[in-house]
């Protein structure tokens, strides 16, 4: 696979504050990249950057191994681009901006027409083809916008945060829509500051923070590059401190908190955790009423890295 | 494409309710309400004569030139413009203090107007008298370097031309038509409201959707143009039938010339686009806030012109004569009057030629912030 999106040494000020310092990642072809990060920490910025909307200070984008400016017609014919805020004519049916959007890429009434289609059922609009966008709601507002952008079948594809505000049931069908879009040969670049979903859907994440890459890599390398293995909470009514020094002095134990009555233990990498745990409990006639474990998220990668949590 | 996005955009305008609102229902609205207002006044305001008073002095007496001139507009008829007393100093001025004449004349070394206060009637007073020193200082120029000419008689022409005022007027003169031209000038003007939303829609600055079309594979002036002759269409057709509706139902006269109005509509309606296309380019306010400025500006232009207050047309043409010759309400209202008071193209022209300056000014600031392709911040 080639590197169809190359971004070297980006850089973008606003007066002293540094919105993107000294970015560089390429994009597979066929790949879907996940830009995950907290808000304001340059995701939308370095998406307008690519796109030749906004002025950078320094660095150069390519795409397709042609430089990236705003008179790049060929490059841009093959982008297509979802923005955060829903940007449809409250004035045309949903069929009607889906078709004057794809008219902007496609001349062909023909094949116009098929690509409308399409575009409908991928985002399951098939229902509400002659509504208005007052019509319908949040989430149907959301598909509509993801459609309009979409149409023309682009080869390169720019999702900026499009599940914000979504209900389940339309984030589900986004997110199906995504990897439908891929598996037929799109290269995709997602933006979201919802972990969850760059987990499913994308295969290699870059975590930003403050205009700055901290991470990229897989799901899972990005979870090997942290001291955590799991994380174990304990429903337990009457805890003293001694108990919580013995726990403390277990083996892998990093981390100890109990208040409200529930005990937080994160361990470090280690095996048989949980049942020196529970072994430990049953010894000393500790009662408990619930137990969970569960591994660590990007969240936890986010907060080891930063100090802080991604959602902050 | 061009047709693509054209059609598209005339689909979008014309289902924009409160653009069409503004720019079509509002002023036929308003059209109707003139005409009940006005009514009743036309027939009373069928040009009324001018009250006059002029001091009978031994100077005026010798002044045999002008008192003629004063004596033939005076005579009772469809060309006379006076209505002349001719009293003592004391008694002019308390005429013109009581409100009973709109001004007095008094000749003492040379010819002086005294009014008090602005208006068609002052200024036709003050009119009447510079032209006759016009025409003196023609004959005495011609006398001094050419006196073989008075031989010839030409100055018995340029004499007859003095009691000429009212000829080449149209003689059913109703001051409230000047109204119902602000209002066209209005319509022009709120024209600017598709400017405003044609460039908002295309600039990635400027709106999300903006964003959107700036990421396509098209030329942004293509999507401009496409735009804004799409708004152009709209309201120029808009204007049509407020003038088809101003002249065949509300019969509101403009005069004979109905292709020179259609014409003057035209450059007006481009002028409206390309003050909206500017408003809607030259600063990042929100695109109602956009709209305010050009309604409120608009207004501004109509009120200066003489939309709410007929008087203010005159005081701002006398008082602050630039103002009157930058407003492109008062170029509109001014060409539309000239084709109904006038029988010659000069003046109407003249407003023509402002009207495009004007929009070729907008035009080209316009494109000094258009032409930037990327921008600091979206």
């Amino acid at each position: 696979m080639s590197n169809i999106i190359k971004i070297k040494n980006l850089t973008k000020n606003y007066g002293k504050f540094k919105a993107l310092n000294n970015l560089s990642f390429e994009v597979e072809e066929g790949e879907i990249l996940g830009l995950l990060g907290p808000n304001g920490s340059g995701k939308t910025t370095t998406i307008n950057c690519i796109l030749s909307l906004l002025e950078f200070n320094s660095g150069s984008i390519k795409i397709s191994g042609k430089e990236m400016t705003p008179d790049s017609y060929e490059i841009k014919s093959k982008i297509g681009v979802v923005f955060q805020d829903v940007a449809v004519f409250e004035e045309l049916t949903v069929i009607e901006n889906i078709n004057y959007f794809c008219g902007l890429y496609i001349t062909d009434k023909k094949t116009r027409a098929q690509y409308v289609e399409d575009a409908i059922q991928l985002v399951g609009l098939n229902e509400f083809k002659k509504f208005y966008p007052k019509q319908l709601s949040g989430g149907l507002l959301r598909r509509l916008n993801i459609a309009c952008g979409i149409a023309h079948k682009p080869s390169i594809i720019f999702l900026d945060e499009p599940t914000v505000a979504v209900d389940p049931q339309s984030r589900n069908n986004i997110l199906d829509g995504i990897r439908k879009l891929n598996k037929e040969g799109a290269t995709i670049v997602y933006t979201t500051h919802y972990m969850e979903e760059v987990e499913l859907i994308c295969n290699r994440i870059i975590i930003l923070d403050k205009g700055s890459i901290i991470a990229s890599g897989t799901s899972k390398e990005l979870k090997e590059l942290i001291n955590i293995e799991e994380k174990v909470t304990v429903e337990i009514d009457n805890l003293n401190e001694k108990h919580l020094n013995e726990i403390k002095s277990f083996k892998n134990v990093d981390e100890v908190n109990y208040h409200d009555n529930i005990l937080y233990i994160t361990y470090k990498k280690g095996k048989h955790n949980l049942n020196d745990l529970i072994d430990y409990m049953q010894e000393k006639k500790i009662k408990y009423n619930k137990i969970f474990s569960e591994l660590p998220t990007l969240n936890d990668v986010f907060l080891e890295l930063t100090g802080k949590e991604l959602r902050d | 494409m061009f047709r693509h996005i054209f059609i598209n955009r005339l689909k979008i305008l014309l289902r924009s309710k409160s653009a069409i609102f503004w720019t079509l229902v509002f002023p036929l609205v308003l059209a109707t309400l003139f005409n009940l207002a006005f009514s009743n006044l036309t027939s009373s305001e069928q040009f009324q004569k001018i009250d006059l008073a002029v001091v009978n002095n031994e100077s005026f007496q010798n002044e045999k030139n002008f008192k003629d001139l004063i004596e033939s507009l005076s005579l009772t008829g469809d060309d006379q413009l006076f209505n002349t007393k001719y009293v003592d100093e004391a008694k002019a001025k308390k005429l013109l203090e009581d409100g009973e004449v709109s001004g007095y004349i008094i000749i003492k070394d040379k010819i002086g107007v005294v009014v008090k206060s602005n208006g068609v009637g002052p200024s036709t007073i003050k009119n009447v008298v510079d032209n006759y020193y016009q025409v003196v200082s023609v004959i005495n120029n011609i006398s001094d370097y050419n006196p073989e000419v008075i031989k010839n008689g030409v100055l018995n022409k340029l004499n007859e031309n003095t009691s000429n005022f009212n000829d080449i007027s149209n003689k059913n003169i109703d001051a409230s038509v000047v109204y119902f031209y602000t209002l066209i000038g209005m319509v022009c003007l709120y024209g600017g409201a598709f400017g405003v939303n044609a460039v908002v829609e295309t600039e990635a600055n400027l709106s999300k959707k903006g964003a959107r079309v700036s990421v396509s594979p098209i030329h942004k002036f293509k999507l401009l143009i496409a735009s804004l002759l799409a708004g152009f269409v709209i309201q120029y057709s808009e204007v049509l039938i407020l003038l088809i509706y101003l002249v065949f139902i509300l019969n509101i006269n403009f005069g004979s010339q109905i292709i020179p109005v259609i014409l003057l509509t035209f450059v007006g309606s481009f002028a409206g686009i390309s003050l909206g296309t500017l408003i809607g380019v030259s600063n990042r306010k929100s695109e109602n806030m956009k709209m305010s400025i050009l309604i409120s500006s608009t207004m501004l232009c109509c009120f200066l012109a003489g939309m709410m207050v007929l008087n203010m047309k005159y005081i701002i043409a006398d008082k602050m004569p630039i103002l009157a010759k930058i407003n492109p309400v008062n170029m509109i209202t001014d060409g539309l009057y000239s084709l109904y008071y006038y029988e010659t193209f000069n003046r109407y022209i003249y407003n023509v030629i402002s009207l495009l300056i004007f929009s070729l000014v907008m035009i080209i600031i316009s494109y000094h912030f258009i032409r930037r392709k990327k921008y600091d911040s979206i």
